[in-house]
């Protein structure tokens, strides 16, 4: 079975094959990186579609310096990141916000999402790429900019924090609740 | 959160996590075997990794969604628009080269090719490698002139200026010639790497201090340098001082080759009286041999891993990886070889470090001045006192003037205040 690498090097040849394998083992972890941080499912899916279309449109360009994995993630970063951006604008003009729609799902899974969105921005950031992208600490340091040990120290300390709120939030069982936020 | 363990927390995470490097990760894994507390640790990391896996996300909705596949089909269109402005390389770029005959025709003639050159020795390593294998046959080139041998096998030619420069001249170094030239036939040629370094005899440093006096300094001087010259030596570094009103003194670190030393002590000694004389001898047969054997290994660690590159296959991680390891190997064999350059010119060559002092009477009085002399320096003498004095009087009446002036007014209005009460008693 050929490579994420070797794939990437025939849809730059021009199979548009390749592109669909790729496409096609990737597309769940990419769509899982915007769901988990956006609420909106549909804008998650419009995300992530743009992020294959980064791909296609910058194919010429593409050089395999890295895992096809990590190359993907972080164009879905800078996609994030500047989807945030724009939320941000938005949310100091009241008239062009919208309601995101209300989550449902299992109790569980709602105590994480709500203790996740506890943590510190840096801290969730990174032990979210840990826990779901599976991404290296070096991955992660590239990703994100910052060194190694600030990679691991960060991490020690999310999940600590979340070992805490979890632990705390098991404990108690009137502090759940049903409000969060996008991550 | 650390404790007062060997190995702290963050380190058991980053075990758990399958980051740490492969010695590390047994010691942890040694250590938790014996550690309640850091097992502890590590279930609470095992414990928040299974309850972040419980939040699932619902699978992406669109297959193949349709403006991925329109714009693949548009990159499909301009790569066909591109093959019709030109056949040749939009052939080339076509979606399935593979099936196309010409392809077939080419990729036939590369193989025959290929074989052909590879049948040549070191014909197709050296173009397949071409900027690896030039670089390596730079760095594994023969010495410089400095340790070529000379026809003879002895002797050394060159003026001492050229001497001066640095060790440019020839010497014999038959007991320590390698087999380097053949280390760039067998990258080429995929043989096995040279020998180590093995010394005929012992080899040994010697350094000496010398410290002389003399009465004809110059003269001295001329003699260091004659002496230098016909015993093939050179001078590394050179400072004269001729401070006033003591002896000049000269510092030197002269490089003498090793079998001529004691001649040219025994003739410097000459020079004047010695003050001061020691001698030093370090033997670094040992660490000359184990430079050697290291150098070796480091080769052969080149060689197998040319040999992996030469393969090229696995990742492209792999590749660059194999690489870099190449580039610190190659700077380590050039470190190495530098280390064994200096050892060799330091046992080729012996350094004497040389004080030349000047012996120095100091010098009588001169004679008393003349008579005019005398008066002038007499007149300018008096004309500074009076100017002085004159200064003085004036400083004198300036802060002392206004108070004896107000005691003069107090006095004379006393006087003419007792001279009208004198009058009117008397009238």
């Amino acid at each position: 079975m050929a490579t994420d690498e070797e794939l990437m090097v025939e849809f730059q040849q021009g199979s548009a094959d390749a592109f669909e394998e790729i496409f096609q083992r990737h597309r769940e972890a990419v769509y899982c990186f915007f769901r988990r941080r956006l609420l909106d499912a549909a804008r998650a899916e419009d995300l992530a579609q743009e992020t294959f279309l980064a791909v296609i449109h910058g194919i010429a360009r593409y050089e395999p310096r890295a895992l096809v994995r990590t190359y993907l993630f972080g164009i879905a970063f800078n996609l994030l990141a500047a989807e945030r951006r724009k939320r941000a604008r938005e949310s100091r003009n009241p008239a062009a916000a919208t309601e995101p729609p209300l989550e449902r799902g299992p109790e569980a899974v709602l105590l994480v999402r709500q203790a996740v969105e506890r943590l510190e921005t840096d801290e969730r950031e990174i032990l979210m790429l840990r826990e779901y992208e599976q991404l290296s600490y070096v991955e992660i340091a590239e990703l994100l900019h910052i060194p190694l040990n600030t990679v691991r120290s960060r991490l020690f300390r999310g999940r600590m924090a979340l070992k805490s709120l979890l632990t705390e939030t098991s404990a108690q069982p009137e502090a759940r609740g049903l409000s969060y936020t996008d991550t | 959160m650390y404790s007062t363990h060997p190995i702290d927390q963050q380190e058991v995470m980053a075990y758990l996590d399958g980051e740490l490097p492969v010695e590390r990760a047994a010691a942890v894994a040694a250590h938790l075997e014996q550690c309640a507390e850091c097992r502890a640790a590590a279930e609470g990391f095992r414990f928040v990794s299974h309850q972040l896996l419980g939040w699932q996300v619902e699978p992406s909705p669109t297959p193949f969604p349709d403006p991925l596949r329109a714009a693949l089909e548009a990159k499909g269109q301009a790569k066909a628009e591109a093959r019709q402005k030109h056949p040749l390389w939009g052939g080339l770029m076509s979606k399935k080269p593979l099936v196309r005959p010409w392809v077939w025709g080419l990729t036939g003639i590369a193989l025959v090719a290929l074989f052909l050159l590879s049948s040549i020795p070191g014909g197709y390593m050296r173009h397949a490698n071409a900027p690896l294998v030039s670089k390596l046959e730079r760095a594994s080139a023969p010495p410089s002139s400095a340790y070529s041998t000379s026809p003879s096998g002895a002797g050394v030619s060159g003026s001492v200026d050229q001497l001066r420069n640095g060790p440019q001249a020839a010497v014999d170094l038959a007991p320590y010639q390698t087999a380097e030239p053949a280390i760039v036939g067998s990258l080429v040629g995929g043989g096995t790497a040279a020998p180590p370094l093995q010394p005929s005899g012992p080899m040994i440093v010697r350094t000496a201090e010398l410290a002389l006096v003399t009465r004809e300094f110059d003269k001295a001087r001329e003699a260091i340098e004659r002496t230098l010259r016909q015993h093939h030596g050179y001078v590394g570094e050179l400072n004269v001082n001729a401070p006033a009103g003591a002896g000049r003194t000269l510092t030197a670190t002269l490089r003498v080759p090793a079998d001529e030393f004691d001649a040219v002590l025994g003739e410097l000694k000459t020079l004047g009286h010695v003050e001061q004389e020691s001698q030093a001898g370090a033997d670094v047969t040992r660490l000359y041999v184990d430079l050697g054997a290291r150098l070796s290994n480091a080769r052969n660690t080149e060689q197998r891993l040319i040999d992996v590159l030469r393969e090229r296959t696995g990742k492209v991680a792999d590749i660059l990886a194999v690489e870099q390891e190449i580039a610190r190997v190659r700077g380590e064999i050039e470190s190495m070889e530098a280390e064994k350059k200096s050892m060799e010119n330091r046992v080729a060559f012996a350094t004497l470090q040389l004080k030349l002092s000047e012996e120095y009477k100091a010098q009588l009085e001169v004679a008393p001045p003349s008579g005019g002399t005398r008066l002038h320096n007499a007149a300018v003498e008096g004309y500074q006192s009076a100017v002085q004095t004159a200064l003085a009087l004036v400083l004198t009446l300036l802060s002392a003037g206004p108070t004896v002036l107000l005691l003069l007014l107090i006095v004379f209005a006393l006087y003419c205040l007792s001279r009208a009460l004198w009058r009117r008693l008397r009238a």
